[in-house]
């Protein structure tokens, strides 16, 4: 089961403060990047494995910005409600529920959160035939108010051929899935793909923002639930 | 089978974001204003856009500084050099045809109407005043509106049409209604003085009004456009001179406008059958900043206390605790921006206080919020209630109360933000923690820095626009908080003005000769003083300052200010008894042999209504005159601020000199606005006109009011959103 740590107090934490993030990111970059933390050391780029992912049993997500090649690493810091907060090695933050992103810091401009109407196939998988005609996504990014600027879009979705896509050597049989979104402030169209049989979204371009544009997200190993 | 990266890249081909219809930003005239070539036009520009324009035509060079103060109020405050003006020399009286006139104005513009306010047809309806408050150079009203006629394939058509008074009235006029109505309104005075007055009397007087108007063609080629118009002003008064080769031939006006980038327009122009014009505007607005504003650290993420974590409290009792959770806690904070200035654990082990200072991040409850997460990530499972304290310049602002289960909650969830300005409380701080916190052991504390400090000098006669670099040094040595020893050295260093000479002015010259302050390139000692600042209690603030306080006086101050949190006023008050300093010697005080008993009442007041604050002060100025000052500005969460201040006093118009009374504009821009990390620097600039004697104030480095002001209950709300950030 992939989960993630409880929280530690302030004598780990106090290791923060040289650089880390947090224990549970520490501990999964050094499993799967080695020398990736290192100060003043070459970065030697280690590919990503599933071994390694195996290995170090946190609950992981790889995203990049759409029309960049690199992809940063991030893995389950915390959790609440079901928002899970992923952290990379510069603690660039991406809050998922399910495989919806909510909330991202650090990458640029922050998506301060984000909710959807249900069901809503991102937040729980549904398997592609059972999807709804389209969800009600609502925005929020920030503004001088404590609420924040408000964008809600109506989204539809439509389906795609069914086709086979490997992320980080796991195979995986999906359908492609275009939701098309409208609103007051714009449109933009993400693009899925969900597990043919249980619906599970492994990848995703999602939109997180007017001036971040869309995110290339993928889901390496699945948050299932914390560890006590 | 396809791999992911070409599954992807066909994904990539499909994702993507359209913004809404895409309508140009209307472009500025040459008056720096939204509008035509020369004429105005009724749109707006956004809310709160800033623009910085040069135009130049004919024998006229204009440079404006325009602002969108509010959604329908525009405003511009404007530097014109007309050649050959030609002018008498009011000392020998001799004509002088090739008298340069450098003058300065202000215009204001209201929005009545907004297109399809009411009905689809209806045009933008604008109501300006150009030239209110000036020598009357360009004195002129208009009513206006402006009609867009957006096409499928062709780009956007805007048309204008408008009524002038005053200067746009002399081409092809017809009788002024109101002349009609009244014989009082057929008579239009241009004779201002000194200027810089309110000109009400003059508004929509004089025998005529004329008609002009044009279009603006938006073609689909991004950033292009054509204009034409039609001008009602005959620059009569420009061909007064002989020396003047300004002859217009036509009322009808040409150009084409470009945007080379957002934000950077140019255009020029076949003006008045006769010359060439070129305008160049540069413009931003405070809400959207230059640069992805975010590339730092993220938050640290935040998980609940486990259920099951020991709670024991016995440790809010063992000062040996104590300092080891302060001192680990002190290092994490550091990492994270923030210095800790005091921790307080409550004996019953169920709240702490800390004291902060945020070194690092421009919004203040972006500081708060990650100190709650360090908080929640460090402290004791026991802990319910976090009280953080930031701290500014010494002083203990507010003290915002936190309940440890509300964070938790609230974190990373939607609406976090509103949840959360509800569930925290914000009370003013006390003026120290309780007895037994620990504080940080670091005082003396000795904090130094050099930075280049570029500098900008507008509006100045003969010397329009100067750009220079000093150097400055700025050391403090901290005793205590709030207790401080300030030096701040200043090295010029580029296109630094000679020394002008003394000045002119009837009063004796407590700021006119400022300009000697700042010449040539012997070091200047900026600031040499002690000051302490304290407070009373949870709503009164304090401060004695001595030493050199400022470039040009020296002496002794002291100043209290009643600012509680949850108010949207406060009440101020200063007294200093300063001597002017010589402008050659560091320390001497003997060239002016000049000292003056100095005050003011302040009254502060945020309206609340898009970030405008106002400010009374009243009182005795350095000159020894009498009188009041009002400050107005909008200011922004982000730390812009764009305001202006006019200042009255019992110094006549003749003894102040140009301009009649003191008035001026002045813009903050933080310096985060412009680069992707986090710093509090702040860069000002004063569009203030020449410097005179009459209604000058002492500049005091620390005022209390501008260092609390952004902790107050209005100003943390409006800045919240930066919370969870």
């Amino acid at each position: 089961m992939r989960r993630l740590l409880a929280p530690v107090l302030l004598a780990a934490l106090a290791a923060c403060s040289n650089g880390q993030v947090n224990p549970i990111v520490d501990a999964a970059v050094d499993e799967i990047l080695p020398g990736e933390r290192a100060p003043d050391q070459p970065k030697t780029r280690t590919p990503v494995t599933r071994e390694a992912l195996t290995r170090a049993d946190v609950a992981a997500i790889r995203v990049g910005l759409l029309d960049h090649p690199s992809r940063t690493l991030l893995f389950a810091a915390s959790e609440n409600g079901g928002y899970i907060t992923y952290s990379s090695v510069l603690r660039q933050n991406f809050t998922l529920l399910g495989a919806y992103i909510t909330g991202v810091r650090g990458v640029g401009w922050d998506l301060l959160s984000a909710a959807s109407s249900r069901p809503d196939p991102l937040v729980t998988p549904i398997p592609p035939g059972q999807w709804p005609a389209g969800v009600k996504r609502t925005y929020i990014f920030p503004n001088f108010t404590p609420q924040g600027r408000v964008e809600v879009y109506d989204c539809r979705f439509e389906f795609g051929a069914v086709q086979e896509m490997v992320v980080v050597e796991q195979r995986h049989r999906g359908v492609l899935v275009t939701e098309t979104c409208t609103g007051d402030y714009g449109t933009f169209e993400n693009l899925h793909f969900a597990d043919v049989g249980s619906g599970q979204v492994w990848r995703s371009l999602q939109w997180v923002g007017p001036q971040q544009g869309i995110i290339d997200l993928e889901i390496l190993v699945p948050f299932t639930g914390r560890r006590s | 089978m396809l791999v992911a990266a070409t599954a992807m890249a066909v994904a990539g081909a499909a994702g993507g974001q359209e913004r809404g219809p895409v309508v140009g930003r209307p472009s500025v005239n040459l008056y720096g204003m939204t509008g035509l070539i020369d004429m105005p036009s009724a749109q707006d520009q956004p809310d709160a856009q800033v623009t910085l324009s040069y135009s130049y035509f004919g024998e006229t060079q204009r440079r404006n500084f325009s602002f969108q103060i509010l959604p329908r109020v525009s405003g511009a405050v404007r530097y014109a050099t007309i050649d050959n003006w030609g002018q008498r020399d009011e000392d020998t009286g001799v004509y002088d045809p090739s008298y340069d006139l450098f003058d300065r104005s202000f215009d204001v513009q209201f929005t009545l109407w907004r297109e399809g306010d009411w009905r689809w047809w209806m045009p933008d309806i604008a109501l300006g005043f150009r030239d209110f408050l000036g020598t009357g150079v360009y004195s002129s009203e208009y009513l206006v509106a402006t009609k867009t006629v957006p096409t499928e394939r062709a780009g956007d058509f805007v048309l204008t049409l408008g009524l002038g008074w005053g200067r746009l009235s002399r081409v092809n006029g017809i009788a002024n209604p109101f002349c009609q109505v009244s014989d009082s309104m057929c008579d239009r005075e241009n004779d201002f003085g000194e200027g810089g007055k309110l000109s009400w009397d003059t508004f929509f007087t004089g025998q005529n009004v004329a008609l002009f108007g044009g279009a603006e063609w938006r073609t689909p080629i991004d950033g292009l456009t054509f204009k034409v118009e039609y001008s009602s002003d005959d620059y009569k008064r420009e061909q007064k001179s002989p020396s003047n080769t300004f002859h217009p031939e036509s009322q009808v006006n040409v150009g084409a406008e470009y945007t080379i980038r957002e934000g950077i327009t140019l255009g020029a122009y076949y003006m008045y059958g006769t010359t060439v014009g070129v305008n160049l505007a540069l413009s931003a607005n405070p809400k959207r900043p230059l640069v992805p504003p975010d590339l730092g650290t993220g938050p640290l993420p935040v998980n609940p206390v486990p259920v099951d974590a020991p709670d024991g409290t016995g440790w809010a009792r063992n000062p040996a605790s104590i300092d080891k959770l302060a001192t680990a806690l002190a290092e994490i904070l550091k990492a994270e921006g923030m210095q800790l200035e005091g921790f307080y654990a409550d004996p019953d082990g169920r709240g702490v206080e800390v004291a902060i200072d945020n070194v690092r991040f421009q919004q203040n409850p972006k500081a708060i919020g990650r100190t709650a997460r360090v908080l929640q990530a460090g402290m004791p499972a026991s802990v319910q209630t976090f009280r953080i304290t930031p701290m500014e310049d010494g002083l203990r602002t507010s003290t915002i109360t936190i309940d440890r289960r509300d964070f938790e909650a609230e974190v990373d969830r939607p609406n976090a933000g509103e949840e959360s300005w509800e569930s925290v409380e914000i009370a003013g701080a006390t003026p120290a923690l309780p007895a037994g916190a620990w504080y940080r052991p670091a005082y003396p504390d000795f904090i130094w820095s050099i930075v280049p400090a570029p500098f900008l000098t507008l509006l100045t006669p003969g010397d329009p626009i100067r750009l220079g670099l000093n150097i400055d040094l700025e050391t403090q040595v901290i005793l205590r908080p709030g207790l401080s020893v300030t030096a701040n050295i200043s090295q010029p260093a580029i296109n630094i003005p000679n020394d002008p000479g003394p000045s002119e002015s009837n009063l004796h010259p407590v700021r006119s000769d400022s300009p000697r302050y700042y010449a040539d390139y012997a070091p200047k000692i900026a600031q040499l003083s002690v000051d302490y600042l304290f407070k009373i209690n949870e709503s009164t603030y304090g401060r004695t300052s001595a030493g050199l306080l400022e470039r040009m006086f020296g002496g002794v101050g002291a100043e209290i200010l009643w600012k509680p949190v949850d108010q949207s006023w406060g009440l101020g008050a200063d007294i200093n008894w300063v001597a002017q300093r010589n402008f050659d010697d560091p320390f001497g005080f003997d060239y002016y042999d000049y000292d003056v008993v100095t005050g003011h009442a302040s009254l502060y007041w945020d309206t609340g209504y898009y970030g405008l604050e106002a400010q009374v002060d009243a009182g005795r100025y350095l000159a020894g005159d009498w009188g009041g000052t009002l400050t107005v500005q909008r200011r922004f969460p982000n730390g812009w601020a764009v305001g202006g201040y006019f200042t009255l006093t019992d110094v006549t118009e003749s003894d102040f000199g140009e301009g009649s009374f003191d008035k001026g504009v002045f813009v903050e821009v933080p310096f985060r606005w412009t680069v992707p990390f986090e710093t509090r620097s702040n860069n000002s600039i004063s569009l203030t006109s020449v410097s005179r004697d009459g209604g000058a104030q002492l500049e005091t480095s620390n005022a209390l009011y501008p260092i609390i002001r952004d902790f107050d209950k209005g100003r943390l709300g409006r800045a919240w959103g930066s919370f969870w950030q």
